[in-house]
């Protein structure tokens, strides 16, 4: 019997992976996606809507999970979501915590919403302060996309005319709060200017999704899908196009490659029956967030890549995989309740665990 | 007392499990992907302590029901605190020692001051006692242990009370409610906020 030669296999669903998904599929590209976890249905599995008096143990948990939490996403409401059954382990002496949410959509399933454009300030930044190498791109070539997107999912906010943090395409922001204008008041005292987050959250209907309707658990999951995320926002169009085969529960190995030592497809295990399997494609992307990615580029050891394949176009026209783990807690919540800030796809990257404890 | 209302009664896996639920508040289903959305956990006529001893429970009430009062609406009482606090030190190893240990410290302090246990000890008698556990003023020298103890009690009443459906309710909470537009600050001529009515506590 033939094996299936797929064109792409995406492996990753979130931010990168989605958006690559959804491009291929759409360009007419037959993919096949790789995903480690579940498919969530918000119907069970967000309890957003859940008051603490719902829950067992009216929010704080069983005292004997507690322990394993990643912070204050990983709670009662989100219980079966994040990832747990998959250990890792961390060298002796250091403390590093590393979320991990392998269900379909990964992390866009609760990020923080914060959607803001990079400027030159970033994409050219080792110009700026010496450190690192700039971005091989300019804001001007990117913000064509970033328009793109943000026409896509539906930002909220103002125009503000400050070139490190270019304005967008933007839909109503949301309003500001007794605390806002508290704030405001005495940042206007210092000279300092208090604005509206650039928020993918949507203040009013926008491409069939609802509007938001402030119920401040976002982080929790949003079982009406009023702000960007992968299974709502990009899977549903891959799909329409019929060119997508969405695996689930396939934890990928390692890459494949061929004679030439180009990839030639993935290697990976079904969680459901402990075996390993093989798929085949022309190219192949990943997208499964930064520590993921890097491991099964790191594992996919072959004589052409003794240690490891390495992230390259592997087609002239350069599909490249932009992975994003990136989760940096600050206080400030100019907009909703539970707003946290998070970088997006097209951000910078850095880890750091979160922290803090919910109610 | 009913505070929610029941949509369906099903046998859940904690009835299963032998535990036969709560009196004051029913959580929803655990187990949503058997028995549906909604469907809330058996409640029963009365509360039998799962870790609390006969003598200790009762004490947990009263000591709830001081630290928030049912006066002017509905308390600790309503809200089932001692409940809650007995399912939650069942669960939780850490809370067992110093829950029972704090209890049999009221009975030997009000013994100490008044030859009597606790629960046999007058109204005011009782609030005496509390007042010098609870109020930094009032601290007493040989009574660490039972400001120890206090603290403990008080935090985990006050958690099951502003848990519970009437403690938000009483905090009217935000979140009991839906926006259908952006919330957006009301006080259009006060934007620093300066001239706000007194808080209600």
């Amino acid at each position: 019997m033939a094996k299936q030669i797929y064109d792409v296999i995406v492996i990753g669903t979130g931010a990168g992976g989605g958006m690559a998904i959804k491009t291929l599929c759409e360009a007419g590209l037959k993919v096949c996606a790789l995903n480690a976890g579940r498919k969530l249905d918000p119907g069970k599995d967000f309890r957003n809507h859940r008051m603490p008096y719902d829950m067992k143990f009216r929010g704080f948990d069983d005292p004997k999970k507690r322990a394993q939490s990643y912070g204050y996403m990983d709670n009662e409401y989100t219980a079966g979501i994040w990832e747990h059954e998959i250990t890792y382990t961390t060298a002796p002496g250091t403390q590093w915590m590393w979320p991990r949410c392998f269900a379909v959509g990964g992390k866009t399933n609760f990020w923080g919403r914060s959607a803001a454009r990079m400027g030159d300030i970033d994409f050219q930044a080792a110009s700026l302060d010496g450190f690192d190498v700039n971005w091989p791109v300019k804001y001007e070539e990117i913000a064509p996309y970033y328009s793109r997107v943000e026409r896509l999912i539906g930002v909220a906010s103002t125009v503000q005319n400050r070139p490190s943090n270019p304005d967008g395409e933007y839909i109503p922001p949301m309003n500001f709060r007794c605390f806002d204008w508290i704030l405001k008041s005495g940042a206007d005292k210092l000279g300092v200017p208090y604005l509206p987050d650039r928020e993918a959250q949507l203040t009013q209907e926008h491409n069939g999704h609802p509007a938001c309707h402030y119920c401040g658990n976002c982080t929790e999951g949003c079982d009406i899908g009023a702000f960007f995320s992968s299974p709502r926002y990009l899977l549903p169009a891959a799909e329409a196009t019929k060119n997508l085969e969405l695996r689930t529960n396939a934890l990928a190995k390692n890459i494949l490659v061929d004679d030439n030592g180009h990839a030639a497809g993935v290697a990976y295990i079904d969680r459901n029956t402990k075996q390993e399997v093989e798929v085949y494609s022309r190219a192949v992307v990943v997208a499964a967030s930064t520590v993921e990615s890097a491991r099964i580029i790191l594992n996919s050891k072959s004589r052409h890549w003794p240690n490891g394949s390495q992230i390259r176009a592997v087609r002239p026209d350069g599909i490249f995989a932009i992975t994003s783990t990136v989760r940096r807690r600050t206080d400030i919540c100019p907009n909703c309740s539970d707003s946290r800030r998070s970088l997006t796809m097209f951000q910078r990257q850095r880890s750091r665990g979160y922290r803090g404890g919910r109610i | 007392m009913e505070r929610r209302e029941m949509l369906r009664i099903l046998a859940t896996a904690s009835a299963a499990a032998g535990f036969a639920g709560f009196s004051k508040w029913a959580f929803a289903c655990e187990d949503v992907h058997a028995a549906g959305r909604g469907v809330q956990q058996i409640k029963s006529a009365t509360y039998t302590p799962q870790f609390f001893f006969a003598d200790e429970y009762p004490m947990v009430e009263r000591l709830s029901e001081m630290i928030i009062p049912s006066d002017g609406g509905a308390g600790a009482h309503e809200a089932g605190v001692a409940e809650f606090i007995d399912f939650m030190v069942f669960h939780d190893d850490s809370l067992q020692y110093p829950f029972r240990l704090g209890l049999s410290w009221m009975n030997a302090h009000s013994e100490r001051l008044h030859r009597k246990k606790f629960l046999e000890i007058t109204d005011a008698e009782q609030t005496e006692l509390l007042r010098h556990l609870a109020y930094k003023k009032e601290f007493r020298d040989g009574e660490e242990d039972g400001r120890a103890f206090f603290e403990l009690m008080r935090e985990y009443t006050t958690m099951g009370f502003y848990t519970s459906r009437v403690g938000l309710e009483e905090l009217d909470c935000p979140s009991l409610k839906f926006y259908n537009a952006s919330p957006a600050c009301p006080h259009v001529d006060d934007r620093e906020h300066k001239h706000l009515p007194p808080p209600k506590y």
